[in-house]
């Protein structure tokens, strides 16, 4: 069994899409494509595709990734070419390449996401100073079903970018939590968002807090 | 108007991606080089809209014509529609976000009574004046509702009564060159086309049903627009047969779909290919109203098994009847055992059975549920209805003692269970039992106490239809013009989503009939053998 890593992009038409209308979209992709891909026994045969961390609703990507395992072994270009021309408007195919078989699940290894807020406006001293404050705070309170959960060992970067004006922010994802960007937005008062994209998606061995 | 969506609004509500197009296989034609714009609507959720076939027939006809392009539009669910008019934002088509006002005919599809009040809050939501003679632009309709559109018929400039493949390019055709006359002109030029009725007009005789003679080479859309979130029918249809040659008495979709016709294996076979190549469904269905009915089913569906196996395609086969050869049959095609199966016996007793023309005897129900049972399935899904002519309480409790008999056919220790769904009979327009009496909201709660009353066995399962919401649904399917001031009365106390019992409320209802000084009693009653109906000017 082979296994090829597919990065693709998740274009501003079809960000409001959840994560798992998505994987039926690409799994239909992939079905018309005709491309070999290997399907799980049992009585409901689903395709073999593992997904990476789920990206929140209303949010852009240029980083997806999914690892698909085929029945044969083919080359990456081919299925490039097949399921690239087969993917919905909004949702293109960066590159194919091969998996390493022996990496971890996606969603298990990677662990790190970088994000970048775009804004519409704002006065870049004061985001300046909320954002020290943010990070000089040792709390990053999210509500969880009633709960309040301190979620700041999950930030492991936020600055400003000043042209064109916005935040970036590198978060932790996966299996060991997940910290959105929307929870970090919220601790900064009426902010003009235009979007919010994430664009990097890797694993990064534990370190001190940023 | 897509900026300011997807910044203020979308952030906002449940499922944005009802609201946001851009589904594969859908259409974005040049606004601007098209000279016919049609938006075709539904007047219920996207979910729901998306699984209409008819819709999607007509929106690749639509597309396929040089002049004319369709864009899709769906009921906002109620918390898109605060959005929308909190941000004074109008309604719009899917496929370019231009706002429902700039299109030269909005058409509605309505499917049933309840989703009225939906259809005139669209026009709302989207700034049109919702009484015909109030506004310039041209709203239709069609849809089974269309059987009698006497209710709506002050809301809607004409209806397309009966089936659309042919008369849509008419319709269009016709609009196309009358551009630039008023709009009673225009009206005047489309009622005579064959199917069209015109509210404003003076009747000149009766109005027939289309329907298209040949199915096989009638256009079917073989590249449907593919949602990306789950819709009710979330899977390729081949539609396999259109009428049913059946003769059940209460039934509203025989009159509607008459008369019978069948597809050709091969016209199938081809449509099918093209289907899954187009869309990467992982299901595909054998649509009809009587799919057990239709000449060579087994061979037809072992044929597409086997050609789709390889895809891990699977097929379905809903509308069968319940019996050993189409349980085997399932069996064989699909690629998940079915979990359930479902059979209308509507009555409890064969006496009532026979009466209402249900060609079905006790033998046929129990032997299917053995063939169930047998193959491993243990769930059972039935049908039934209370309140049909001349029932008593011995075919109410012939029910339960039905839904028992079929329980105790379970072997081997393992427990069957039973669903049993009982909705109120409502005589719908066209149909034997059109002049039938409609029980009340009271009668209808007391022959569902009188069922659970009698029910013991733990293994079934009782269900119901809200009593209130058959009651609405009643009064409108045999309504007549003065209800248009109800349902606009209603709609203004908020009324909205009334086919949801979530959303559904008796007491706006109440309310709206009683400022209206009109008894909806009155339309449950018998009609009596001389009494002019109000759709008897349509012919099925």
């Amino acid at each position: 069994m082979q296994k090829i890593r597919i990065k693709f992009e998740k274009g501003p038409e079809v960000r409001f899409i959840s994560h798992l209308d998505m994987i039926r979209a690409i799994e239909r992709a992939v079905r018309r494509s005709g491309i070999p891909i290997a399907y799980s026994s049992g009585y409901n045969p689903r395709p073999r595709i593992a997904w990476g961390p789920p990206l929140p609703l209303g949010i852009e990507s240029n980083c997806e990734l999914a690892d698909l395992t085929m029945e044969r072994w083919i080359k990456p270009e081919t299925i490039a070419e097949a399921l690239g021309s087969e993917l919905p408007g909004g949702l293109n195919l960066i590159e194919a390449g091969i998996g390493n078989p022996k990496e971890p699940s996606l969603d298990s290894h990677m662990n790190r996401a970088e994000y970048i807020v775009l804004l519409s406006s704002g006065n870049k001293e004061r985001l300046r100073e909320r954002i020290s404050k943010i990070k000089e705070s040792s709390e990053i309170p999210v509500d969880k079903k009633g709960m309040t959960v301190n979620k700041r060992s999950m930030l492991h970067g936020l600055e400003l970018t000043e042209e064109p004006l916005g935040i970036r922010m590198k978060l932790q994802v996966g299996g060991g939590g997940t910290l959105k960007p929307k929870e970090v937005l919220d601790l900064m008062e009426d902010l003009e968002i235009q979007n919010i994209k994430r664009t990097g998606l890797y694993f990064e061995e534990m370190t001190s807090v940023a | 108007m897509r900026d300011v969506l997807e910044r203020k609004v979308l952030h906002n509500v449940r499922k944005p991606a009802r609201y946001t197009g851009g589904e594969l296989n859908s259409i974005k034609k040049s606004w601007d080089s098209t000279e016919v714009k049609v938006a075709l609507s539904y007047p219920d959720v996207y979910e729901v809209g998306m699984s209409n076939l008819g819709l999607q027939i007509l929106y690749h006809i639509i597309n396929g014509l040089g002049f004319a392009l369709a864009e899709r539009c769906y009921a906002p669910w109620g918390d898109m529609e605060a959005e929308l008019r909190k941000n004074r934002l109008p309604l719009y088509g899917l496929e370019s976000f231009t706002p429902l006002s700039e299109f030269d005919l909005i058409g509605f599809s309505i499917q049933h009574e309840l989703t009225y009040t939906n259809m005139i809050n669209m026009l709302d939501l989207s700034g049109i004046p919702i009484r015909s003679r109030d506004r310039k632009s041209i709203v239709f309709a069609g849809g089974p509702c269309s059987l009698n559109p006497e209710p709506v018929a002050d809301f809607i400039d004409f209806f397309l009564i009966g089936e659309g493949e042919e008369a849509i390019v008419e319709i269009l055709t016709t609009f196309r060159k009358s551009r630039g006359r008023d709009k009673e002109e225009t009206l005047k030029k489309l009622s005579e086309i064959d199917g069209v009725w015109v509210p404003s007009l003076e009747r000149g005789g009766k109005v027939k049903k289309r329907f298209v003679k040949d199915l096989n080479n009638s256009p079917y859309p073989t590249k449907p627009v593919v949602p990306f979130i789950e819709t009710v029918h979330d899977r390729a249809m081949i539609e396999i047969m259109r009428g049913c040659p059946r003769s059940c008495k209460f039934c509203q979709a025989r009159p509607f779909f008459r008369p019978l016709r069948t597809r050709k294996k091969e016209t199938l076979l081809k449509q099918a290919g093209e289907l899954i190549g187009n869309t990467g469904f992982e299901e595909l269905s054998l649509v009809s109203l009587s799919t057990s009915d239709y000449p060579g089913i087994g061979g037809l569906a072992r044929e597409l098994a086997d050609r789709f196996s390889g895809k891990r395609v699977s097929i379905a086969l809903p509308s069968v009847r319940m019996d050993s050869f189409s349980i085997k049959l399932a069996e064989e095609t699909a690629r998940v055992r079915p979990s359930s199966v479902t059979l209308a016996p509507e009555s409890g007793t064969q006496r009532l059975r026979d009466l209402i023309g249900k060609g079905m005897t006790e033998d046929d129900i129990l032997s299917g549920a053995a063939a169930a049972f047998e193959a491993g399935i243990r769930k059972i899904k039935l049908y039934f209805m209370i309140g049909l002519p001349e029932e008593t309480e011995e075919d109410i409790r012939g029910i339960i003692d039905l839904a028992g008999r079929i329980a105790s056919l379970a072997k081997g220790g393992k427990r069957a269970r039973i669903t049993v769904s009982v909705s109120t009979f409502i005589p719908k327009p066209h149909t034997p039992f059109e002049r039938e009496a409609q029980i009340s909201i009271d009668e209808t709660l007391r022959k569902q106490k009188l069922l659970k009353d009698n029910l013991r066995d733990r293994s079934i399962e009782l269900r119901w239809h809200d009593a209130a919401a058959s009651f609405i649904e009643g009064a409108f399917a045999r309504g007549d013009r003065k209800l248009s001031k109800v349902i606009e009365t209603a709609w203004k106390k908020g009324a909205r989503m009334d086919a949801w019992s979530e959303c559904f409320n008796l007491s706006t209802w109440d309310e709206a009939f009683r400022e209206c000084g009109i008894d909806p009693n009155a339309y449950l009653r018998k009609r009596k053998e001389n009494d002019v109906l109000p759709w008897s000017f349509i012919e099925a």
